[in-house]
């Protein structure tokens, strides 16, 4: 009745410690959701339970701005469409959101030229555990299925604040391994650009009058 | 019948023959188990240059500093969410890859425009093998009967590896043209000609033939994995998902 509960209402959250998407509070459940790519921003966000988060986004998505404390961690904000609930900015800096959205976003980018103005459908398969240094987190699992025109429903302020629920553990990922040597081979010598072929002088037009 | 048909492969490229060669471990992890592994920024770092300077050969009057920009673009939108810590570095090599790479291959003039997308499609089916190979030619230049791929460096290499020789034996093999590498740093480049392609060619023949004989073996991916190993220290196994599977298959 006194409709405490923390609504965030404008926002959908996946939580790697319950496996969960969340939006107003509820569990939710979807196997297709809508991916609005030109919404995408990544920076640096610190969020904490019980404060609205701060964020302090990249001038343009990627082009990493320098951290504003050692608190903030890299993250990003989009917006997703789930059926029933509407548009939705999902923002986070967990490290398996990270993970899941880094996975799926070359085959987003890589296509998003030809379909501008569009939205992307995607499936969502579930989520997969992964151990990451020293913690594990779990990656939610999308991928593309096609692309279709945006349904031009409302979106949230993006600037919305909204108190944060507890967020997921933060684990940092281990370096990658160096890679193997290349093979030795003998040296190759350098091989200069072809000559170009001559252009045929033709009589026909020489001609004076 | 043959393992490629029976688990399900079209087709094979340079690509899979070669990681099986290198590792059949990280073969079944990617081809049969369906786990691959994200992309590296080393690997967007070539994607983007190549998009800069494919910029650059097609309209001779761009200017390089606009090809740079192309490039750097291309590669913050791939790269985006990318946790890698050389994100930074592989950046930074961008404008100087594409500067270079330009300066060498606008000499050869206007480079053939593909039928479809952006990359040339060759198919090449090989003596014994049930499924054709294919693969994906960077530039052509049918003027000049000459293919060029280009491969992105931080350091250069001294000469066309065994794995890139396998791949290019290909491309000589499905168009009869010379095949040539363009190693390309952001500091120099070294162009070098294919040589010896079939012998290259049957040993990418061989290595498909062998991938069919091993998946053969078994149509269970679980039981092909009882005959190999995965070595962890290879960059194969570098992606943390990729690894993970690799010690849910194996326990190593």
């Amino acid at each position: 009745m006194l409709n405490l509960s923390n609504g965030g209402g404008a926002y959908i959250r996946f939580s790697p410690a319950a496996n969960a998407w969340t939006v107003s509070g509820e569990e939710i459940e979807f196997s297709q959701c809508l991916l609005d790519p030109s919404s995408l921003r990544t920076g640096w966000g610190q969020i904490e339970a019980g404060m609205a988060p701060d964020w302090v986004w990249d001038d343009t998505p990627g082009a990493r701005s320098k951290a504003p404390s050692a608190d903030h961690k890299r993250g990003f904000g989009l917006f997703l469409y789930v059926k029933g609930h509407g548009w939705r900015e999902w923002a986070t800096t967990s490290a398996g959101c990270n993970m899941g959205l880094e996975a799926l976003w070359p085959a987003v980018a890589g296509q998003q030229a030809e379909n501008h103005g569009m939205v992307v459908v995607l499936a969502y398969a579930g989520s997969t555990a992964q151990k990451v240094g020293k913690g594990t987190t779990r990656v939610p699992n999308f991928s593309v299925v096609k692309w279709i025109a945006d349904p031009a429903g409302e979106r949230p302020s993006m600037d919305a604040a909204a108190p944060a629920s507890a967020p997921a553990p933060i684990v940092v990922a281990a370096p990658p391994p160096a890679a193997a040597p290349a093979p030795k081979a003998a040296p190759a010598a350098h091989v200069p650009p072809p000559v170009a072929k001559p252009v045929m002088q033709s009589s026909v037009g020489d001609a004076e009058f | 019948m043959s393992g490629l048909i029976r688990h399900g492969f079209a087709h094979l490229s340079p690509s899979s023959i070669n990681q099986f060669a290198g590792s059949p471990a990280a073969f079944l992890v990617e081809r049969l188990f369906g786990v691959r592994g994200r992309g590296s920024c080393a690997m967007y770092r070539g994607t983007a240059a190549e998009h800069g300077i494919e910029a650059g050969l097609f309209d001779p009057a761009l200017p390089v500093a606009e090809c740079q920009a192309l490039a750097i673009k291309e590669y913050d939108r791939l790269s985006a969410l990318s946790g890698d810590p050389k994100r930074e570095s592989e950046r930074d090599a961008i404008p100087g890859i594409v500067q270079v790479g330009l300066a060498e291959l606008r000499a050869y003039g206007i480079p053939d425009r593909p039928e479809h997308g952006r990359q040339h499609k060759v198919s090449l089916e090989l003596p014994g093998v049930p499924v054709p190979v294919i693969g994906f030619l960077d530039f052509v230049w049918s003027a000049h009967g000459i293919v060029v791929d280009l491969k992105t460096q931080l350091r250069l290499s001294s000469a066309i590896s065994t794995a890139h020789a396998r791949q290019g034996s290909l491309y000589a093999a499905a168009t009869n043209y010379e095949t040539r590498f363009a190693y390309t740093t952001p500091k120099k480049v070294g162009v070098y000609r294919l040589e010896d392609h079939q012998r290259h060619l049957e040993a990418l023949r061989r290595i498909a033939l062998t991938i069919d004989k091993f998946l053969d073996l078994s149509s269970d991916p679980y039981e092909l994995a009882a005959y190999v190993v995965p070595d962890v220290d290879q960059f194969w196994f570098s992606d943390p998902g990729v690894r993970a599977k690799a010690l849910a298959v194996w326990g190593i």
